[in-house]
């Protein structure tokens, strides 16, 4: 086989959209963030255009305020069944808290959905930082880092020992550890693809170390290229020394779109999608970021040598000097002026965003994905259905015509088309009987 | 007596007669047959108001578990509520994912048999199982108005959890969601994980617990005024600081289901049925199926088709309204949350 290799992409569906003014769009209405048809749209658009995966992020608390926009709402697992009954291909890819799930019940309901949705369920594992979810689940506080992680292990450990004793029909699993005794039977009919593959999406060591073991995509927020091909790097070389082909480990950053026909018109969009108010928020936490004023500034010109050097006054800093690393190389790498980062850095949350046009939306796709920096992306488009049926139809023919992207669905399963197979042997089995 | 729907004085004029029911199995709990639950200890009594009803024809050649409906003596112009019970194994048969096409089959089966609602069960015990609230939002694509009630026990699945995907189902569904709430889960033969409350104490606190939640964001706070850019009047989102066998701070992020109080349904055990006088509809196992004050819940041992089936030939009237609650004549929800609440996003003023 010619493996023409592709990159993956899957669409992170942010209810209507990640801009603050997505819900003002004419084709949505406030209630879409619950509505049963917006999600159906939105996986059709993605079906048709043949994307890997539908994703929901998610906590079990509120995010942020929904003041002024709407916030991640009706629970994965559901908005995913619901999803599963009106496509065929599509991948379906769940947040699920491992700090506030049982791996029980969490293993017989994911196999349920990934089972009647014929194989396509992925399980996005994380640990939940949200400090608003620990008082609804009896606790003061959120457990610290180091042992949110090792409930995680374990965690993953139980849940995928349960899978994999399912697929093979074996006999039931008994494990006993810190956070879990077990002794069950995954009794939920079997799936097309074995069980769902997993994906991490922390940032942080304990995060990517966990990736680079067990995981088979990760998704991660990324602002350049040249800090993603070094997660990259990163991640593959922990795969590979935990003996694991780093093929089986598929890295995929965020992706913002506000795409338009013209620059003037992405640009026109980006500013009612922002809004005002969005505006100054970004200018703000630019400011503080940089640590300059920006008022003095030419916006039509790149930010001064001066300034991408370091903080001038480096006393008064109070911002984070990470952060303004990225920044400094995000406006290097691309020679960006200052209305231009302003523009990118709006409500990103860290994530590459590009406003314009369709080619500019698929020349950065393929850098990334020729440099090394990302196997795919996880779309983040500006609003929803709007800004994916826009990438569909005007970005995605322009990746076929590269030969980057599948003109249509070949595999059947999400495993299959990840490229990701169900392990010969699955060595935690052991593991989890030897503690039992 | 049985706490349940309506006047309950209609309940003792009517005489049991599935005794004579020549395909009656003994059996305490449908749920224990077909959903793979413990047996429950009632037995028909005097006061249970059972009768046999004929079966459609196409039932005839398997051994029913039994089809009971509720006389009406008194109440004759109270519609009869009929609901049908389906378990992992018929469930898992009708969503068979390598033959897709019968889904949207059997949803026009379910809608245009003129039930009322149909519960998924997650089990027989040693058999099949399955999730029942993933698998009732399969059936919601595929059906628009009846009811669909997710059999669940909150032992190892948080009340948060539980309270918020049947709240997702709900949105999803246009009101269509009930909750039967299950005393025991076999994977947790322990309990609940989450708490070392007494198990009845658990299961009627998670009853609580989800009805606050449902109400801590309410529907019309949803302003949705793009001239001013506001989407959510979210100062009226409140903590629910719930204290009892569980702690939840709440609020729940998702926002009040269409029907406001999804419908609880418990079914009788006669040994924890404190959490009866919160339930809206009280099953009461008789020989093999399952009675409730109004109503009557079909099971059977063959096929899902079969099952419903044997539960539209007791429909007599088609029930009105689109939400499981009117179906079932349930009135408008009483508030929960009462006194000072807090804000969970309060404006400095």
């Amino acid at each position: 086989m010619s493996a023409q290799r592709h990159v993956i992409l899957n669409v992170n569906v942010l209810d209507v959209g990640i801009t603050s003014g997505a819900w003002i769009l004419d084709d949505v209405h406030p209630h879409s963030f619950v509505d049963a048809e917006h999600f159906a749209a939105v996986a059709r658009i993605a079906e048709r255009g043949t994307l890997d995966a539908f994703f929901l992020a998610d906590g079990p608390g509120f995010w942020d305020n929904p003041r002024v926009k709407p916030t991640r709402g009706l629970e994965p697992s559901v908005i995913l069944a619901s999803v599963a009954a009106v496509t065929e291909r599509l991948g379906l890819i769940g947040t699920l808290s491992t700090t506030f799930n049982d791996p029980v019940e969490l293993a017989e309901r994911i196999l349920t959905l990934d089972t009647l949705s014929g194989g396509r369920v992925a399980w996005n594992v994380v640990t939940t930082y949200n400090p608003a979810a620990a008082t609804n689940f009896g606790l003061t506080a959120l457990p610290d880092r180091e042992q949110r992680y090792r409930r995680a292990e374990e965690f993953v450990g139980v849940v995928t020992a349960l899978w994999d004793a399912a697929a093979r029909q074996t006999n039931s699993v008994r494990f006993s550890g810190e956070f879990f005794d077990v002794e069950h039977t995954v009794a939920v009919p079997p799936s097309a693809q074995g069980y769902p593959p997993l994906v991490q999406a922390g940032g942080s060591p304990a995060g990517r170390a966990l990736a680079g073991r067990t995981a088979h995509a990760v998704f991660s927020a990324e602002l350049t290229v040249s800090q993603a091909v070094d997660h990259y790097t990163h991640v593959k070389a922990v795969a590979r020394a935990a003996g694991r082909n780093p093929d089986d480990v598929k890295i995929l950053p965020g992706l913002i779109t506000t795409i338009g026909s013209t620059d003037a018109e992405a640009v026109a969009r980006h500013a009612l999608l922002n809004g005002p108010a969005g505006a100054s928020a970004t200018r703000a936490r630019l400011e503080l970021t940089l640590g300059v004023s920006l008022a003095e500034l030419d916006w039509d010109r790149p930010l001064p040598e001066s300034i991408l050097r370091g903080p001038p006054d480096p006393k008064a800093y109070s911002g984070s000097l990470g952060f303004r690393e990225s920044i400094v190389g995000l406006a290097r790498e691309r020679d960006l002026t200052v209305a231009q980062l302003v523009r990118e850095l709006a409500g990103s949350s860290g994530h590459r965003a590009v406003v314009g046009t369709p080619e500019q939306v698929a020349d950065t796709i393929e850098d990334w994905f020729r440099r090394g920096a990302a196997d795919g992306f996880n779309l983040m488009p500006d609003a929803l259905p709007s800004g994916l049926t826009t990438f569909v139809d005007e970005v995605v023919p322009i990746l076929r015509q590269r030969g980057l992207f599948r003109h249509e669905y070949a595999e059947t399963t999400l495993r299959d088309r990840l490229g990701v197979p169900l392990p010969t042997e699955y060595s935690a089995v052991h593991m989890i009987s030897k503690g039992a | 007596m049985l706490p349940g729907l309506g006047d309950k004085s209609d309940r003792d004029n009517c005489v049991d007669s599935s005794a004579g029911f020549p395909d009656a199995r003994e059996s305490n709990s449908a749920l224990g047959t077909l959903g793979g639950l413990r047996a429950g200890s009632h037995r028909p009594g005097p006061s249970d108001s059972v009768h046999a009803h004929s079966l459609p024809q196409s039932c005839s050649r398997t051994s029913l578990i039994a089809v009971l409906t509720w006389s009406k003596v008194k109440s004759m112009t109270r519609r009869q509520i009929t609901g049908a019970l389906l378990n992992a194994a018929q469930i898992a048969e009708v969503l068979d994912p390598s033959a897709v096409s019968q889904r949207a089959r059997f949803g026009r089966l379910l809608d245009a048999s003129g039930i009322d609602f149909v519960v998924l069960t997650p089990g027989p015990l040693d058999g099949v199982r399955l999730d029942a609230s993933i698998a009732a939002t399969v059936l919601a694509r595929h059906t628009v108005s009846v009811g669909l009630v997710v059999a669940a026990a909150p032992l190892r699945d948080h009340p948060y959890n539980l309270a918020r995907r049947i709240s997702s189902l709900d949105h999803l569904s246009g009101g269509r969601a009930g909750w039967l709430v299950l005393p025991t889960d076999p994977a947790a033969p322990a309990g609940s994980v989450w708490t070392d409350a007494a198990p009845r104490d658990v299961l009627v606190d998670a009853v609580h617990v989800a009805r606050k939640l449902w109400e801590s964001w309410p529907a019309d706070s949803i302003i949705g005024d793009t001239d001013a850019g506001i989407f959510t009047d979210s100062e009226r989102i409140v903590h629910i600081d719930h204290v009892g066998a569980h702690s939840v701070s709440g609020p729940l992020n998702v926002p009040e289901p269409p029907q406001g109080k999804i419908p609880i349904f418990w079914e009788s055990q006669g040994g924890i049925d404190e959490i009866a006088d919160v339930a809206d509809v009280v099953l009461t196992a008789t020989s093999g199926g399952l009675v409730f004050d109004g109503g009557v819940v079909v099971a059977h041992p063959a096929s899902a088709v079969e099952t419903i089936e044997a539960a539209a030939a007791l429909v007599e009237t088609g029930g009105e309204g689109v939400t499981l609650r009117r179906r079932l004549g349930l009135g408008d929800p009483r508030r929960v949350l009462v006194g000072t609440l807090r804000s969970a996003f309060p404006v400095t003023r």
